[in-house]
This record gives structure tokens, C-alpha cells and sequence, in this order.
């Protein structure tokens, strides 16, 4: 599990690579609440490079859609996979989260 | 290759570090019978959720005890997966349902993957024989129609 992140004006964003699962969630969390504690309140995260989402990957996912919700940020995913997308779907993800198709459309929505 | 009625007999220790091999273990039997990397990655959520709640509740302590998992390509296409443990009973399938409907503030994760279980498989059923539990899943992994369009066997 690989993450990168670039700055776009005010929105960071946020490309994950590999498999968000058992053994990486609490990476991921870590590296994504790093972001948002040094002051980072809108965020484009990339799932282009995901190839497998679990639901402990889920819990980081919302752990940090909560944080931004709190302050009042704006978050984005975008590109995911047909099956991350599924599993967005199933867990009704894509009802409380902004999923976006492409990195643009999630980066139009942040700087909203 | 796999001819339909083979199966595939494993079995792991109940430990986090054999969840990874068990599903690169289901993934290879899946690709083997073939389909796209949707309906794969489904599966193998299903057998990571699974897995995960029994190395996380079924056991005071894991130590000794294993999983075996049997998989079997029942019809062209489709696959059955059982899992068995020797752990606590329990049938993930009379669990209360998740409210997916929930504001995000609201959210909680846990019980997603019993979620993914009954949403992503074609069937689930669970029997509980003496000390052991059985889950049984099944999946279309491609239909034998579409092959034939493919021009495959």
C-alpha cells in the first residue's frame, strides 16, 4: 500500500495504491488524518490504484469522512474500480460520501 | 485445469497471517474457473470478511485451532465455498441487518461484512454440525452462455 499526495491549490490530493484491508486500514487512516492535522480540509482521494477495499478499509474511510465532516471540509473519492465501487454501493457509501468518476470532477467538487 | 466437481480442500490456521495466503489461495482457484475481476474481487471480500470475524470472535484464544475451507466449481461457472470452524456458534445470517441508511456522522462499520456476504453471493446457507460451524456460499462467476458468445470451450 502506497500513498501519495500532491497539492492543488486548496485541495490535496490524496492517490492510495495497493489493498485497503485488514492489514493497511490503519495506515491509511494514519497517513490521511496526517494530512488533514496539518490543516488539509479538502481532500480528492484517488482510488484509481486500489484494487481491493474490505470493510476494516471502510471503517478508515469513514473515520476520516467524519473528521472532515467536523471541520467543515470537503472530501472526494474518485476512479474507483468496479469493485470498490461495489462495495462503496453495498455499504451505501455512495449515498453519504462524494463519489466522483473522474479526479477532475472530484477536484471541481472540492473547490466548490 | 479444473474440471467442474473438482475440489479444492484447505486448511489454515485461525491466525491473521494466514489471510492473506488463504485468499490469494481462493483467488488462484477463481481464476482458474475464470469470470472478471469484479465478480473475483466479490468474492474474495466475502471470504476476507468471513475469515476476519472468525480469527476476530469465534475463539478465546485462536491457538490450535484452524479453518478449512472446500471449493468447488459445482456447475460451469459457478462455485460453491464452504467454511468451517470449530469456534463459538454462530450463524452470521440471522444477524440483524446493517441500516446502510444512516447519516455518515451516524455510520458504523461493523457488521459490513455479514452485509457483503448476503448482498455479494448468489446464496448463503449455514448449518452448525456438533462443534463446527459450516458456511456455505455460492457465486456465478461467468455464464456459460457468455463463453460461447467468447468463443470459448
Amino acid at each position: 500500500m502506497k500513498v501519495t499526495a500532491t497539492q492543488e491549490g486548496s485541495v490535496t490530493i490524496v492517490a492510495i495504491e495497493g489493498k485497503i484491508d485488514t492489514d493497511t486500514c490503519d495506515d491509511v487512516e494514519a497517513a490521511l488524518l496526517a494530512h488533514i492535522n496539518k490543516g488539509a480540509k479538502r481532500l480528492v482521494i484517488d482510488l484509481a490504484d486500489v484494487t481491493y477495499v474490505s470493510s476494516a478499509g471502510l471503517r478508515a474511510v469513514l473515520i476520516v469522512g467524519k473528521k472532515i465532516k467536523s471541520l467543515q471540509g470537503k472530501m472526494a473519492f474518485c476512479t474507483l474500480r468496479p469493485v470498490i465501487w461495489d462495495v462503496f454501493e453495498a455499504s451505501g457509501f455512495t449515498s453519504i460520501l462524494t463519489v466522483c468518476e473522474t479526479r477532475d470532477g472530484a477536484l471541481a467538487f472540492c473547490q466548490g | 485445469m479444473m474440471a467442474t466437481g473438482d475440489v479444492v480442500v484447505l486448511r489454515v490456521d485461525a491466525a491473521a497471517a494466514q489471510r492473506r495466503p488463504l485468499l490469494d489461495a481462493v483467488e488462484a482457484f477463481c481464476r482458474q474457473v475464470g469470470g472478471d475481476d469484479r465478480i473475483l474481487g466479490q468474492v474474495l471480500v466475502v471470504v476476507d470478511e468471513v475469515f476476519t470475524n472468525i480469527i476476530s470472535y469465534a475463539h478465546d484464544q485462536n491457538e490450535g485451532h484452524g479453518v478449512d475451507v472446500e471449493m468447488t466449481e459445482i456447475m460451469p461457472g459457478k462455485i460453491s465455498i464452504r467454511i468451517s470452524d470449530d469456534g463459538r456458534a454462530f450463524n452470521p445470517i440471522d444477524r440483524p441487518a446493517v441500516d446502510t441508511g444512516l447519516a455518515l456522522e451516524d455510520r458504523k462499520v461493523g457488521g459490513l461484512g455479514i452485509h457483503f456476504l448476503k448482498t455479494f453471493m448468489d446464496s448463503y446457507a449455514y448449518e452448525r454440525h456438533g462443534n463446527t460451524n459450516h458456511l456455505t456460499v455460492t457465486k456465478q462467476l461467468w455464464v456459460p452462455a457468455d463463453r460461447d458468445k467468447e468463443g470459448a470451450v
